[in-house]
This record gives structure tokens, sequence and C-alpha cells, in this order.
């Protein structure tokens, strides 16, 4: 290229420039994603939900639910903040590691919940029946969710979009999980938190799998 | 390849200028963009290298040019026997769009194979030239 076709170029360039207008700090943007969600899980709990249910199955252990959704929460919450932090170039990748602790103390408390269920009503429960309804149900929420939150994290067109894409599915399952404890006929069994599991793999696999068609990376 | 990287770091800062957050360091946020397009660079050159088919007759043979007159009659034979097996569209569209240099738009026009058509039979040709290539014990 001759340097007057170059500088004619700039000067067409120059010309049509417009005010970049920059992303909001992430833990703002993190909130706005968080409180739709809320609203979508709110109607949903408001139209299907059965929250007496909910007290009758954890009846006596209400600490363990409350610990059980506290770790649900934070694991949700946390994701999707890192997913925001970790989509803009330069800030922490600590961000990667934020949810994990609370997601290994939910599958715990899950576990225990399922041992104490099993000690106390003995055996039975390893059915899958009732089970492929928490899958459905999870990946049916998830399907809501993730566009939403996809759509958001696209807007950095994040550079590295793998670990964006981990953390926003892990946060869609952790937040659909969250949500299907207010619609689950029975407390949760060995078979069930294997499905659940198996629920959110599925989730964070697929937009995992899908990182650079769904987040449009620069 | 330090180059490239360095093109593609200029391309990309203006990709994501808008995830700049006025106030804080910049150089964190450009060191993170020129990290992650090296790395890139490294993965692509791996990948390409994967696919590459090392001849080493062609290096003996081509690089001067009159040593190819005898070898003339070899080669068409050769490249014969690389094309056998491409169906007419395949040809076509190997011809058209790999070595007249033509738009994939302008190929389907003469062509009146679709876009989306001359793609995939670009796509299978080369792979079986590809395969066909490798096939051919060095004479």
């Amino acid at each position: 290229m001759t340097s007057s076709r170059v500088d004619s170029l700039i000067d067409r360039l120059a010309a049509e420039m417009r005010p970049v207008r920059p992303l909001r700090a992430p833990p703002l943007r993190a909130l706005t994603v968080l409180a739709a969600i809320v609203v979508i899980g709110l109607i949903a709990v408001a139209m299907l939900g059965d929250v007496a249910g909910l007290r009758e199955r954890y009846v006596d252990r209400e600490a363990l639910l409350a610990l059980e959704m506290a770790a649900m929460l934070a694991t949700a919450v946390l994701a999707i903040l890192a997913a925001f932090f970790v989509s803009i170039p330069g800030r922490s990748k600590r961000w990667i590691a934020a949810p994990i602790p609370f997601f290994a103390l939910w599958l715990l408390v899950s576990g225990l919940g399922c041992y104490g269920d099993f000690v106390l009503r003995g055996g039975g429960g390893w059915e899958l029946g009732e089970s492929l309804h928490c899958l459905w149900f999870i990946l049916a929420t998830s399907a809501v969710i993730a566009p939403l939150l996809v759509w958001r994290l696209a807007r950095a067109k994040p550079i590295y979009p793998l670990p964006v894409a981990l953390l926003g599915g892990l946060g869609v399952a952790a937040s659909s999980a969250f949500v299907l404890q207010f619609f689950h006929p029975f407390a949760v069994t060995f078979i069930d938190l294997a499905v659940h599991l198996a629920a959110i793999l599925v989730v964070v696999g697929t937009v995992g799998l899908f990182n650079r068609r769904a987040l449009a990376p620069a | 390849m330090a180059d490239d990287v360095v093109q593609d770091v200029l391309l990309t800062v203006h990709r994501v200028r808008h995830t700049y957050q006025p106030g804080r360091p910049v150089e964190p946020w450009l060191a993170a963009i020129v990290a992650r397009r090296s790395i890139d660079a490294i993965r692509k050159r791996g990948r390409i290298g994967r696919q590459e088919v090392f001849n080493e007759v062609a290096y003996e043979t081509f690089a001067d040019s009159c040593a190819n007159e005898p070898l003339a009659a070899d080669a068409s034979r050769t490249l014969a026997r690389m094309t056998e097996g491409l169906s007419r569209g395949q040809k076509e569209a190997i011809e058209l769009v790999k070595i007249k240099e033509m738009t994939l738009a302008e190929a389907s026009v003469i062509s009146g194979q679709s876009i989306a058509l001359l793609k995939v039979n670009v796509h299978r040709a080369m792979k079986k030239l590809r395969l066909n290539l490798v096939k051919i014990p060095p004479e």
C-alpha cells in the first residue's frame, strides 16, 4: 500500500470514529443478570413452587437445608461474577477458583443429606423414576437462563472464551439447581444427587463446547 | 511470527477497546491481550503444522527450474493420481476457488453450485487430494 493510500485510509477511519462506551464494572453487570435470574426464579416459584413441601421434607434438618441452599447460591453468584471478571482482559485469573469451594461444599452437604435420609428411612430411593424430572427441570431452567447470561457475557468479546463459558455454565446450572429446591417432590437421594450432577455437567459441558460460537470472541 | 502477533494484538485492542475501564492501569489489560494472542499464534502454528504434508521429493526436484523438465510428465501423472476419485463438482470447485482464486460468490455464479455446496466440495476435495498424495509412494 502506498503511503498516500495509507494516509487516506487513516483519515477515513478517523472521520468515522465514534466515542467508545466502556463496559460497566463487572460486579454491576453481574448484578443485573443475577437480578433477572431472581425475577425468573420468583415467577417460577410463585406459579409452580411448593414451599410448604420444601419445609416438610427438611423438617428437623433446617440447618442442613439452609447450608445446602446457601452453598448453591454462593456457587451461582460467584460463578456468574467470576465469568464477568474473567471476560475482561487483565483481571485476576484467581476468580476462576472462586466458586469451586462452594461447589464442593454444596456436593458435600447434599451427600450428607442423602446419607441422613438413607439412615432415616433405610433402603430404597435408588430408582431413577422421579429423578428424571429433576434432570429435565435443571436443563429447562438452564435453557432459559443460559442465553440471557451468554448474551451479556458476549458483550465483552472475551479473548479467551473457554473459562468464561465454563464459569457461566456453572453459574447457570447452580441457579437452576437452586430454583429446583422449591419444586423438589422429595428429599435428595443418592441417585437423585447423581442425576443433578449429571445435569450440571451437561449444562457446563454444553456451554463450554459452544464457547466460541456463543461468546463471539474478538 | 512476532510481526503477526503484533498485528493481531493491534486488531484485538481495537475490537475490545470497550472492555478497558477508564481509571484502571492499562498495562495489565494490554499484557493480557498480548499474552493471549501469543498463545493463540503458537497454537495456530502447531495446528497448521499437523495439517501439512511434507513432500521431500518436491524440494529435490522442483526447486531448480531445469530439474522440472524431465519430471514434468511424472508430475502430471502424480497430479492425475491425486485428482483420481474427485467428482466433477469437486474438481470444478477446486479449479474455480483454489486455482483461479475466485471468491465463493463468483465461483457460484459460474458453476451454478450454491456457496454452501462449493464450500463442502472444496473441503472434501482438499481432504481427498491430501489423502491421495500421502498414498503415492515416492518414486
